[in-house]
């Protein structure tokens, strides 16, 4: 009995997962044309940007404007001082001399006088005091207390500006506990204070 | 065009985009022959003379607490303890209602002030925390005549309307609220928003009404782009930056309407460049501003409106021209080489003049810079009742009389003139 030849050939080779197809790198490729195209467009805003220093003022002249604009304008939050001539020294030192016992002038307006008015025994008094002479009204302390003469620059129908104008300093807005209400100050058509 | 190609042109257009930079930056040195302090001091300048009681702290606001009334009964609720636990519950037993009903006062969390904004007419502040509220205050009497309940507690900004009626706010929820003052409150108690500004890819960093416009507002965001909007309709108007050109590389987080051009504006960025806009054309942005080493947290414009501040991390405000784009002036404190925690700036304002430069820092200063002479005349951190924690906001009273500051230690106070008028002589 014959038996057939058997043909033995190679093994086929173990199957393999096929590699991905061969596309192009769109991702990579757009976002460096995007890339290129934003660079472009800057490259044209700083040419612009060059071309326009051409001819422009220097730094100088933006100081000097700074500075006209800082000097001609008032500041309700920066002391106001005023020049007094040196002729009236004489006269603050006699006044000084004449006032030097007598209690009731007060000091801090600007009277030569540095004592403090012996009336208001509020214990938050520091350095303030309220003037019946010179009628100042620069007390400032803050005083909840009904007699303390503080008082005397927050009552009702208050003649003194407020810190918004900046020519005065009654200080009434913002130091007054008892402050309430806002009213026209009828002197400079600011606001000033009323209870 | 290959890839190989496009690399080569990205590279080259890199290369000419730093030669273009360069030489822009060398152009302008040579136009800086001098600086605000060199002019001022030439022309006989001195720095102003501001004592320690000339400008006091006569209001100190406190309500940002982040209390909460819980009723003793409920806490023993699953629900409501789970949401307590681990919070420091006080052992005070407060009358809660008209019924009496016995509550337990919890104090669980530091409501840090993160915003503040004057009312332009009438003396009132609006202030943000993140114990979820905003409220409004009479400065003058330091009374709250609102508290707004927010949806979102993470609250960044916070701004009033020109008509002082609505007040906006915003932050990690990246919308922006409006509320109504004058709308009736629901059955809660609170305010209801009366319109809610979506759009925005990122947290609200700043937001400002255009003056004078009650339905325009302008918003700054952590997506790098800034927001005009109609709140009338809820609208955005126009979009500057993000994906047009000429815009901020990085979030965006401040911005400041020009008072004197209101169609002007600039806004601050983390890519430490200032930028100014025109409302009427989106894009580009008209100038940059570049000087700063770092963040730019804060910017306002000029009292003039034709200069414009910033305040920066790398710790120093700069003055620049509008028009020209110039530095005028760096107000910056010497710290020691070795000294790395450098106070930031977090916050500025001008007074009305321009003369004085109020910056707020991260260390709780408050520095009060004479502008012309580039010095410290005086730091509110330093004074009585002055505040224990970082300065977060402040900002100018309409009639430049007060400043109030708001702080991480919860509360806002007003500072004012307390001085008097003095008399000098002169020697003629």
């Amino acid at each position: 009995m014959e038996t057939a030849a058997v043909v033995v050939t190679d093994a086929p080779p173990p199957p393999a997962p096929r590699s991905p197809p061969g596309y192009p790198d769109l991702c990579g490729r757009h976002r460096l044309q995007v890339e290129v195209q934003i660079l472009n467009r800057e490259i044209g805003f700083l040419e612009e940007e060059l071309q326009s220093l051409e001819g422009l003022q220097s730094v100088s002249g933006c100081c000097k404007e700074v500075n006209e604009y800082v000097g001609s304008q008032p500041d309700p939050l920066i002391p106001l001082t005023k020049k007094r001539r040196k002729s009236c020294c004489i006269w603050r030192w006699l006044w000084a001399k004449l006032c030097f016992n007598i209690s009731w002038i007060c000091c801090c307006c600007g009277c030569p006088c540095r004592q403090r008015r012996p009336i208001c025994t509020c214990k938050h008094l520091k350095n303030c005091c309220c003037c019946r002479r010179c009628r100042c009204h620069c007390c400032r302390c803050g005083c909840p207390n009904r007699n303390c003469s503080k008082a005397t620059c927050c009552r009702p129908r208050c003649r003194l500006r407020n810190l918004s104008c900046p020519e005065c300093s009654c200080g009434c807005v913002w130091s007054c506990s008892k402050f309430t209400e806002i009213c026209l100050c009828p002197k400079c058509s600011s606001t000033c204070c009323m209870s | 065009m290959s890839v190989a190609e496009l690399k080569e042109r990205h590279i080259a257009a890199k290369a000419t985009v730093n030669g273009l930079r360069e030489r822009l930056k060398q152009r302008r040195q040579a136009l800086l022959d001098t600086d605000v302090v060199g002019y001022a001091k030439s022309h006989g300048k001195t720095a102003i003379s501001l004592g320690s009681t000339d400008l006091v702290c006569c209001r100190t606001m406190q309500g940002h607490t982040g209390k909460v009334y819980v009723r003793i009964a409920e806490l023993e609720k699953p629900d409501v303890m789970r949401k307590y636990r681990g919070k420091d519950v006080s052992n005070d037993c407060l009358s809660h209602n008209a019924h009496k009903k016995k509550c337990v006062k919890l104090s669980w969390f530091a409501a840090k002030v993160y915003s503040l904004d004057w009312a332009p007419e009438r003396n009132r502040i609006v202030s943000a925390s993140q114990d979820g509220r905003l409220i409004v205050w009479n400065a003058l009497t330091s009374q709250k005549t609102h508290a707004i309940k927010l949806h979102c507690a993470w609250v960044m900004t916070c701004a009033f309307a020109p008509y002082s009626q609505s007040v906006a706010c915003g932050g990690l929820d990246s919308a922006c609220s409006i509320f109504n003052l004058n709308s009736q409150v629901d059955r809660d108690g609170n305010i209801p928003i009366s319109r809610i500004l979506t759009g925005h890819k990122g947290y609200v960093s700043s937001c400002q009404y255009v003056p004078d416009q009650e339905s325009r507002l302008i918003t700054s965001s952590g997506d790098q782009t800034c927001v005009l909007w109609d709140v009338s309709t809820g609208q955005r108007i126009s979009v500057f930056g993000g994906e047009f050109p000429s815009g901020h590389t990085a979030d965006v987080l401040s911005v400041s309407v020009n008072s004197s051009n209101s169609n002007m504006f600039v806004s601050g960025s983390c890519d430490a460049t200032a930028r100014l806009w025109d409302t009427r054309k989106a894009s580009p942005a008209v100038r940059t501003y570049h000087g700063h080493e770092g963040d730019v947290n804060a910017v306002k414009f000029f009292p003039d409106g034709q200069r414009l501040g910033t305040g920066s991390d790398d710790g120093t405000c700069r003055l620049f021209d509008m028009g020209t784009g110039h530095q005028l002036q760096v107000y910056s404190q010497q710290h020691d080489s070795n000294d790395n925690d450098v106070p930031i700036v977090t916050s500025i304002a001008f007074s009305i003049s321009g003369r004085l430069l109020f910056a707020g820092y991260s260390n709780g200063d408050c520095y009060v810079w004479d502008t012309l002479v580039a010095e410290v005349v005086l730091n509110l951190g330093t004074l009585q009742n002055s505040h224990e924690g970082r300065i977060s906001c402040l900002g100018l009273s309409s009639d430049g009389s007060a400043l109030c500051t708001g702080s991480w230690d919860k509360s806002l106070k007003i500072w004012a003139f307390g001085g008097h008028r003095r008399v000098i002589h002169s020697l003629h």
